[in-house]
C-alpha cells in the first residue's frame, strides 16, 4: 500500500512500486486530465506537480513520491499561479484539441510561481519540454506574458454571455 | 439584442448536379478523398427525417427536438449535436454559432452533443458522408445548420404567438427567450418547448441577415476551452466503463506479415495481467490497468512471420517513384503550351518522407462484445465506418453496434481510418468484459497509416527579367483514394486530387509504377497539403523569389511540424 497526498486528499493505492505516478493517477485513482502522450518524458503531455515543481508523471515511478503533495490538473486552479494561468488560457483562448493542455498548463503555472515576471528564455527553457500537435506555442507564449503582467497581449477572446 | 429577420427567402434546394459538384469540388481540397458514401442517402436536412424520432429517443426524448440538432428540455436547457467531430479545428464551436445564431441563443447558453452515427441525420452534404476532414465541416454545412437554428426559432415564436394571440411578427427573439413588445410579454425557450413541439415543422423559414448577426463573425470564446483548461474534457482515451480492463497491443511490425508464435510465460507472472489475447497479425495484453498491461507485452517472447515485405527498404520505395518518374508512361493533368526554347530553365527534384500522423492522443478504442450488442468509445473522424466495421467482425446488425464518439486529441487524417477500431473489436470479442485498448506511442508510430512519399520533378523557365514564363511538375507517389476510396479515383488511374494546386503549364503525374508500393505501405490520409505539396508552396511563396523557390518546400514542410523534404538534384539546364 502506497499512502499519496492528491490535490490535498490522501488516497492509498495497492500499486506496484515501479508504476508511474501517470497511471497510479489515471487508471486508479481516475483523475483522467493529465494525459499519457509518449511515455518517455518527451512530450511534457503528463505534467502534474510535485510540491510545486513540474515534474513528468509518465516516468516518475509512485515509489518516489513520499509525502511530497501532488497537484493535478482538476486542482491547480486553487494556486495563484495556476488561477492566473487558466485565467489568461481562456482570454486568449490558447486551446486547440487541448490533449497536450493540461501539460502545458501544469509547466506554465510552476514557472510562473518561481518567475513571477519571466522572461522569453525562462519561457523557452520551461516550455520546451511540452508539445502541442496543433501548433498554440504562440498563444502559450502571450498567455503566459499575459498572466504574469495583466497586459494584454494578443486579441482576446470574449466570454460567452451566459457562460458560468 | 433584437432579432431581426430578414424576406429573403432561402436559397432553392441544391439539386443533385450541383450537389455531385459540389462533392467533386471537395475532392479537389487538401487531403482526400471521398465517394464511399456516394451511394448513400447522406445529406442533413434542417427538417425532420425518418431516423429523427428514433435519434431524439435516444436523446432523452427532449420535449423540443424539431430536427437532428436542437433540443431543448422544459427547463430551458439548450442541447445542440455535433454532425462534426472536434479535433481541435474549433468546428464545435462553428457549429454552435450557426446554430445559435439563428435559434437565437447566447453561446454561453447552450451544451455540445456528440452526434450518433447516423449518415441520413449527420451527413456532410459537401461530401456525402459523415465524415470530418478536408477542411469540409463549415462550408458543407453553414447553410443547413442556419436553417435548422431558424426552423427551431419559428416554431417557438409560433408558439409563443399562438399563446398570446398576437402575429408572430411581432415577436422577437434573444438569450433564449421570445419577447412581444407590444405588451412587454416573454416566454424563455423552456417554457414554449413543450408546445411548440407540437407543431408542424414549417415548410419555408427566412434567415438572418449577415448584417444583423451577433454571433457569426465575432471572436467569441471556444465552447470547449473552459473544460479543456481545467482537464475536464473526456477524450477517447479517457473513457471509463464499469468492469473495463486495459490492454495494450504490438501488430506485425512488416507490412503483410502475420503472429507464428507468442511465449507469454513471463508475461503471465507480472502482477495485473489479466489476458494475452491474439490477432492473426497482431497481439494484446490485457492488464488491471495500462502499466500492468505495457510490463506485460514488453515481456512476450513474440514470433513473426514477416511476409513477403520483410526485406522492403525507404531506399527501395524511393528508388522506385525515380524509376516510375524516368520509364513509366505520364497521366497528363494539365497542359498549356510548351515549354519554350528559350530563357533560364531551372529544375530540381524534390523527395519528400513518408510521414506520420502523431497525433498527441494516441489511437485508442474502448470496446464492449456481448452476445446481441456491440458499444463502442472512441474519438473518430468516419463513426459510420467504425460501425459497418466492427458490424461486420462481430456479425451484429448495425443498429446493434452503439457507438458513442468522443473528444479528440488530435486527428490530422489518421481518425479517417477505423484500422484501430476493427483491431479493438476483433480483441474485444474475445474477452468477456469491457477492454481500452491504448496504443503506446511506439505503436501509434509504427502501425501509423502514413502520407505517402513524393517524388516531385519541378521546372521552371525564367525569361530575361527573372519571370516565370514557365512552369512544369511531375509528381510520382501513391495517393489514399486508391485504398480509402477507390470509386473517386479517376478512370485513367489520375486522382482527382492530384492537381490540387494553382493551375500552371505542365503538371504530369506518372504514377502507374507506384501504384502497387502504395498498396503495401497502406497510403494514408495527406495533412499538411497533398501530392502537390511542394508545387503548391513554390506556387504561393511570392513571385518575386521565384529564384529561390528551392527553399520554400522546405521550409513549409517544417512549418507544419514535418522532417524537411529532400531535394537531391538541381540543375540549370536540362530536359525535364
Amino acid at each position: 500500500m502506497i499512502v499519496l497526498r492528491v490535490n490535498g486528499e490522501q488516497r492509498t493505492v495497492d500499486v506496484p512500486a515501479d508504476m508511474p505516478l501517470l497511471w497510479v493517477l489515471r487508471d486508479v485513482i481516475g483523475l483522467t486530465g493529465t494525459k499519457f502522450g509518449c511515455g518517455i518524458a518527451q512530450c511534457g503531455a503528463c505534467t502534474v506537480h510535485l510540491d510545486g515543481q513540474a515534474v513528468r508523471s509518465c516516468v516518475l515511478p509512485v515509489s518516489a513520491v513520499g509525502e511530497k503533495a501532488i497537484t493535478t490538473i482538476e486542482a491547480v486552479g486553487n494556486t495563484a499561479s495556476g488561477q492566473k494561468i487558466q485565467k489568461a488560457w481562456l482570454d486568449v483562448d490558447v486551446v486547440q484539441c487541448g490533449y497536450c493542455q493540461s501539460g502545458q498548463i501544469m509547466s506554465a503555472a510552476a514557472l510562473l510561481a518561481r518567475a513571477p515576471n519571466p522572461t522569453d528564455a525562462d519561457i523557452d527553457a520551461a516550455m520546451s519540454g511540452n508539445i502541442c500537435r496543433c501548433g498554440t506555442y504562440v498563444r502559450i507564449r502571450a498567455a503566459i506574458k499575459q498572466a504574469a503582467t495583466g497586459k494584454m497581449e494578443i486579441l482576446q477572446a470574449v466570454a460567452p454571455e451566459g457562460a458560468a | 439584442m433584437k432579432s431581426k429577420l430578414s424576406s429573403a427567402a432561402l436559397q432553392a434546394p441544391i439539386d443533385s448536379d450541383r450537389r455531385n459538384a459540389l462533392k467533386l469540388t471537395g475532392l479537389s481540397i487538401a487531403f482526400l478523398w471521398g465517394a464511399s458514401s456516394r451511394t448513400a442517402s447522406a445529406a442533413m436536412n434542417a427538417r425532420r427525417q425518418s431516423s429523427d424520432a428514433a435519434a431524439a429517443a435516444a436523446d432523452g426524448n427532449p420535449p423540443f427536438a424539431p430536427n437532428a440538432f436542437i433540443r431543448i428540455d422544459t427547463d430551458g436547457a439548450v442541447r445542440l449535436v455535433m454532425p462534426s467531430v472536434e479535433m481541435g479545428q474549433g468546428i464545435y464551436t462553428g457549429i454552435s454559432m450557426m446554430l445559435a445564431e439563428e435559434l437565437g441563443v447566447d453561446l454561453g447558453q447552450v451544451k455540445v452533443e456528440h452526434s450518433p452515427p447516423n449518415e441520413q441525420l449527420y451527413g456532410n452534404p459537401y461530401i456525402g458522408g459523415q465524415i470530418t476532414g478536408g477542411s469540409t465541416s463549415t462550408r458543407g454545412q453553414y447553410q443547413v445548420l442556419r436553417e435548422a437554428g431558424a426552423v427551431a426559432r419559428t416554431l417557438l415564436v409560433s408558439a409563443a404567438a399562438e399563446r398570446w394571440h398576437v402575429d408572430p411578427a411581432t415577436c422577437t427573439v434573444a438569450h433564449g427567450v421570445v419577447s412581444h413588445a407590444g405588451s412587454g410579454r416573454k416566454l424563455a425557450f423552456g417554457a414554449l418547448a413543450k408546445s411548440a413541439g407540437a407543431l408542424p415543422v414549417p415548410a419555408k423559414v427566412t434567415l438572418k441577415e449577415p448584417r444583423d448577426f451577433t454571433i457569426i463573425g465575432k471572436p467569441l470564446r471556444r465552447v470547449d476551452s473552459m473544460d479543456k483548461t481545467r482537464g475536464a474534457t473526456q477524450f477517447g482515451i479517457d473513457v471509463r466503463v464499469p468492469g473495463m480492463k486495459v490492454a495494450t497491443v504490438r501488430a506485425c511490425p512488416t507490412f503483410g506479415g502475420r503472429l507464428v508464435g507468442v511465449d507469454e510465460r513471463r508475461t503471465r507472472a507480472i502482477p495485473g495481467v489479466i489476458d494475452v489475447i491474439r490477432l492473426e497479425n497482431a497481439v494484446a495484453v490485457v492488464g488491471e490497468h495500462f502499466w500492468a498491461a505495457k510490463q506485460g507485452l514488453e515481456a512476450l517472447d513474440i514470433i513473426w512471420d514477416p511476409g513477403e515485405n520483410a526485406d522492403l527498404t525507404t531506399a527501395e520505395l524511393r528508388g522506385a517513384l525515380a524509376n516510375a518518374l524516368r520509364n513509366d508512361k505520364s497521366i497528363v493533368a494539365r497542359e498549356q503550351g510548351k515549354r519554350p526554347a528559350d530563357g533560364k530553365l531551372i529544375e530540381a527534384v524534390y523527395q519528400s518522407p513518408m510521414l506520420a500522423h502523431a497525433p498527441m492522443e494516441p489511437l485508442n478504442t474502448t470496446v464492449s462484445v456481448t452476445v446481441d450488442k456491440c458499444e463502442i468509445w472512441v474519438g473518430t473522424q468516419v463513426p459510420t465506418r467504425c460501425v459497418a466495421g466492427a458490424a461486420k467482425i462481430t456479425g451484429l446488425p448495425p443498429e446493434k453496434i452503439v457507438l458513442h464518439n468522443q473528444y479528440i486529441g488530435g486527428g490530422f487524417g489518421r481518425r479517417l481510418d477505423s484500422d484501430s477500431v476493427e483491431q479493438a473489436v476483433k480483441f474485444a470479442k474475445q474477452v468477456k468484459y469491457p477492454i481500452k485498448i491504448i496504443w503506446t506511442r511506439e505503436e501509434d508510430i509504427r502501425q501509423d497509416i502514413v502520407r505517402p512519399m513524393y517524388h516531385d520533378h519541378i521546372s521552371a523557365v525564367l525569361d530575361t527579367d527573372g519571370r516565370l514564363v514557365w512552369f512544369g511538375d511531375r509528381i510520382t507517389g501513391g495517393t489514399v483514394l486508391g485504398r480509402w476510396a477507390p470509386m473517386a479515383m479517376g478512370k485513367n488511374g489520375l486522382a482527382a486530387i492530384w492537381s490540387n494546386a494553382p493551375p500552371r503549364r505542365r503538371m504530369t503525374f506518372p504514377m502507374s509504377k507506384w501504384n502497387g508500393y502504395a498498396m503495401i505501405c497502406r497510403t494514408g490520409c495527406w495533412w499538411g497539403g497533398g501530392a502537390g505539396l511542394v508545387r503548391r508552396t513554390i506556387c504561393s511563396s511570392s513571385k518575386a523569389s521565384w529564384m529561390n523557390w528551392h527553399i520554400a518546400p522546405a521550409r513549409i514542410l517544417s512549418n507544419i511540424g514535418a522532417p524537411c523534404c529532400r531535394k537531391i538534384r538541381e540543375r540549370s539546364r536540362s530536359s525535364i
